[in-house]
């Protein structure tokens, strides 16, 4: 079991808003990328290549807060406290940050 | 020392009328960004005094702080409400103002440190240093092009601002609702002479366009003004 204040427990601490922060870093990119390359004109069945790829990098970091939040508790015993918040915020940000993405215009020439 | 805080008000305020305040807006692009600024400044003053009210009490006789309020109310939901409201907001504005359906198209190119416009004249496109001419009432895209450094395209009365992209071609719509003459500057800093990089948008009667007194100036020699944008 892992002590409060060890790497080990910084590390779980830090995971949920570094989740985030590496989507929406991906999904910045991303974006720029696909409005050079015409991907909002391309279709992948009701939506565009440009809509997918952008919200592919938040789907994956919410799978990885959940499998997170499942294994925190097994990870850190009564430690666990703080660490699975961050998780949380990790997720909840990412669906509040993104959520404007499936909606908001994407790109302008 | 209260007193000349409250003396330095009046001058703050100043600030906000005038010809390159977004806070008078002169078209209805322009309204909108100005709807979106007070919006946001509610929303700020909002959660400003929430600090303000928790920094108040701080001087106060320690006491239980029921963490329900405070912390999950106030600090947690009543922020995010905030926040949600203002991003909703944003979200509204920005995609009001963004160029749908077809308007009238003017170049503006940029260059250290001096813009040219070009309009459809009477007799062919018509050039100009530092002046874009325009019709009121109607919607009007500025492509925005640059020769040079980045730039930046901002008439504050008629709409938002937009950079100037070497290489690129940018899209900026503008509305001015009356005639009249619009201050415009360049709003991305440029190098030693941006602050003088300033520029008039005048704005013509619909009766009277295109302008008929304007003169046809000779298409300008090299370099290019208008080089193609990239495919
Ligand atoms: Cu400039």
């Amino acid at each position: 079991m892992r002590r409060v204040g060890g790497m080990g427990w910084l590390g779980w601490l830090i995971a949920g808003p570094t989740v985030w922060a590496a989507a929406f870093s991906v999904a910045y990119g991303l974006h720029g990328l696909g409005c050079e390359l015409g991907w909002p004109a391309l279709s992948l069945g009701p939506v565009s290549l440009q809509r997918v790829a952008i919200a592919l990098p938040s789907l994956a970091a919410i799978l990885v807060c959940l499998v997170l939040l499942a294994r925190v508790k097994t990870a850190l015993g009564p430690e666990a406290g703080i660490p699975r918040l961050g998780l949380w915020i990790g997720l909840i940000a990412t669906l509040y940050t993104m959520a404007p993405v499936l909606v908001a215009t994407s790109c302008r020439v | 020392m209260k007193c000349a805080g409250f003396a330095t008000v009046p001058l703050l305020l100043a600030g906000c009328k005038g010809p390159l305040s977004t806070l008078s807006p002169a078209g209805p692009i322009a309204q909108d960004i100005a709807w979106l600024w007070w919006a946001l400044l509610a929303g700020a003053a909002l959660l400003a005094l929430l600090v303000f009210v928790l920094v108040a009490l701080s001087f106060g006789r320690p006491r239980e702080v029921p963490e329900k309020r405070w912390t999950f109310g106030l600090g947690v939901w009543f922020s995010l409400a905030v926040l949600t409201l203002t991003l909703a907001a944003a979200l509204w504005v920005g995609e009001r103002i963004l160029p749908h359906g077809p308007a009238l198209e003017v170049h503006a190119h940029a260059r250290q440190w001096s813009w040219t416009f070009s309009h459809p004249g009477a007799q062919g496109p018509n050039e100009a240093e530092g002046v874009l001419h325009i019709p009121a009432g109607q919607p009007v895209d500025v492509l925005i092009t640059s020769s040079d450094v980045i730039h930046s395209f901002w008439v504050p009365q008629l709409g938002g601002k937009m950079d100037a992209i070497p290489g690129r071609q940018n899209r900026l719509r503008i509305e001015a609702t009356r005639p009249g003459t619009y201050e415009g500057l360049c709003a991305e800093f440029c190098g030693l002479e941006h602050a003088s990089m300033r520029f008039e948008v005048i704005a013509h009667d619909p009766a009277d366009w295109p302008p008929a007194s304007l003169p046809v100036s000779p298409p300008l020699s090299p370099p290019a003004l208008m080089e193609a944008p990239r495919p």
